[in-house]
């Protein structure tokens, strides 16, 4: 059985089973500011933390300018260099000297100085970034191709794990530029840096391991100012694990009823409906269940400001203040606008790993969705569930659908499938007034209530009344009163 | 001392090494009177010294005087070509201005 050895990189050794093939060479390839060397320094720095030698092998920068633009992560390669746990090699052209090429050549030089630096310091990981760049001093193709593949060679003979960087040009086009990865790897692993909706995404794909496993498609990752690469993994195992049928309060005692019983502690509940329908309401009083009784309670706030969150919770008298005060409640707010939904999510990640909470309400999901694309935005909705199971915290997020009457929400049809529970809020047009009304659409792994009951919001929260009992068509948005037999029939056995 | 200096990087005793080796002795007899130093480093048991001088490619042919450096990678197809690459043809042969330059 092939090992493979951690890159330390939070998330990355999760979709590469465990890290880089051990003593084989991986080329990552990405185009210009992708975070390769990022990435690759990390890989490095890894390796020193548990006592691996590390060579780093530049092919452009100099290894003071490489150290100078690592240390903005609070990496110390300086450090690391004069303690002898990090060496450099730099193989890039002499400065200031021409060259001329006149014949045949081999590479047998920089093998050499390779070699020995890792005989020297007993170099257990090596970087060779970024490759690419011996196309320029050097332009005999098929000469640079056999000698990467024999310096490739030498290095996986020496029992060293190499990583390797490569440019290419275009993000969905060739692999890498020079046609790198024919020849010098087995393991692939693709950059990619995608402008989407003004928004800069960043994606890692394991292309190829060969011989051994790897979780296909593209993830998306930030490079954080301080801590490089971080790999948001899409965890797909978490879901079949958490099945707990633990209750845990909503916030709302006839709201637990609808539920049979309360939310299921671990699950993901999506509240959906149109603007003051009640959906921060409820998202509120989840909250204050939990903090009330202890547990920590979070909220992600993108549509309102604190003040404004803590001035409507006073409203429904709630008092967040004292909560926050005592420790059992955290509110972040921020504009949805200031950054891509990845480094929202780490952002969230971070929060959550660090406040340990019990339970976590997102408002608005619709906030978030906005400034991303489809496909980010179901990335996203994946990592924040696979966040939420892994630590077994209810979860509820809030959704608005566009219409004021019934109608579903584009959030709501994309991530319908990774919510445990779906709550819809609506307005209902009847006998002249608009009421508002409430059902419980879908309860994974529980049975639930069936009715739309009307709810009334006033200076106490949220108070849930009996079924509309005749009126049909809530949830489409044209409410029809049923007809009069009917209606009679129905009140007959309901009035019981 | 010599006015041309050559720093010759050269994998051991491969046959191409033992080549470039003759070539570039050849030329210094040919093209500079003998004139020259020719400094021979053998990147396999020195590389401490290839990584000194940015050397990756062997053979590499190093003119380190007179200034400016130049540089030139691989088999040099001839001595000619060699001479000429290293555009040292014209240096030392002009014979009259070679006491000035060795006095200055």
């Amino acid at each position: 059985m092939l090992t493979k050895i951690p890159t330390g990189i939070a998330g990355l050794d999760a979709i590469t089973d465990g890290g880089l093939p051990e003593g084989r060479t991986t080329l990552v390839v990405g185009s210009a500011g992708s975070g390769k060397t990022v990435l690759a320094a990390q890989f490095l720095l890894h390796g020193i933390e548990r006592g691996e030698p590390a060579l780093f092998v530049t092919f452009e920068e100099e290894p003071d300018s490489i150290s100078d633009n690592l240390s903005s992560f609070g990496w110390d390669m300086a450090g690391h260099r004069e303690s002898g746990a990090l060496s450099y090699i730099h193989a890039g052209a002499q400065p200031g000297v021409e060259q001329v090429v006149v014949g045949p050549y081999d590479f047998s030089a920089l093998m050499s100085r390779i070699e020995s630096a890792i005989r020297r310091t007993g170099v257990k990981r090596v970087v060779l970034d970024s490759i690419g760049a011996v196309f320029t001093d050097y332009t005999e193709r098929t000469i640079i191709r056999r000698e990467l593949q024999r310096l490739a060679h030498a290095v996986a003979k020496m029992g060293v794990t190499a990583l390797i960087t490569s440019e290419r040009d275009e993000e969905y086009g060739a692999i890498s530029r020079f046609g790198v990865e024919q020849f010098v790897a087995d393991d692939v692993i693709i950059l990619r840096n995608v402008l989407e909706r003004e928004q800069v995404r960043r994606t890692i794909q394991v292309l190829k391991f060969r011989g051994t496993t790897h979780r296909k498609g593209e993830f998306p990752f930030t490079i954080s100012p301080d801590a490089g690469v971080v790999v948001l993994p899409v965890t797909g195992r978490t879901r079949s694990e958490s099945s707990s049928d633990e209750r845990t309060v909503s916030g709302n005692p006839v709201l637990d009823e609808m539920c049979g019983g309360g939310f299921l502690r671990d699950s993901v509940i999506l509240v959906s409906g149109a603007t003051g329908t009640g959906k921060t309401l409820t998202s509120t009083a989840f909250l204050n269940a939990g903090a009330a009784a202890g547990q920590r309670s979070l909220l992600f706030g993108y549509e309102e400001s604190r003040e404004q969150l803590f001035r409507n919770a006073r409203g429904w008298g709630y008092d967040f203040e004292a909560l926050e005060r005592e420790g059992s409640l955290k509110v972040i707010c921020e504009y949805p606008e200031v950054q891509s939904l990845e480094d929202h999510l780490l952002v969230m990640r971070t929060a959550i790993h660090e406040y340990q909470p019990t339970r976590v309400a997102i408002d608005s999901l619709s906030a978030l969705e906005n400034i991303s694309s489809m496909r980010s935005f179901r990335q996203f909705m994946m990592g924040i569930t696979a966040v939420l199971k892994e630590r077994q915290i209810t979860g509820l997020m809030t959704a608005t659908t566009p219409s004021l009457l019934g109608g579903e929400s584009i959030t709501v049809s994309h991530i319908s499938t990774l919510t445990d529970s779906i709550i819809l809020l609506r307005y209902v047009e009847l006998y002249g007034e608009v009421k508002r009304g409430m059902t419980v659409l879908k309860m994974r792994g529980s049975t639930h209530e069936k009715h739309i009951r009307e709810i009334e919001i006033d200076g106490e929260g949220m108070h849930i009344l009996e079924p509309f009992r005749t009126v049909e068509g809530i949830l489409g948005g044209t409410p029809l009163r049923s007809r009069d037999d009917e209606q009679r029939l129905r009140n007959l056995f309901n009035e019981q | 001392m010599n006015p041309v200096r050559i720093h010759l990087y050269l994998a051991s005793d491969t046959s191409v090494a033992l080549r470039v080796a003759a070539m570039v002795r050849e030329m210094v007899d040919t093209h500079l009177g003998g004139r020259a130093d020719v400094v021979v480093i053998d990147v396999l048991s020195e590389p401490e010294k290839a990584e000194e001088a940015d050397v990756l490619a062997t053979p590499t042919i190093d003119c380190v005087l007179p200034l400016p450096k130049r540089r030139l990678v691989g088999v040099p197809p001839s001595v000619q070509a060699l001479a000429d690459a290293l555009v040292l043809t014209n240096v030392p042969p002009a014979t009259p201005a070679a006491p000035s330059r060795d006095n200055a």
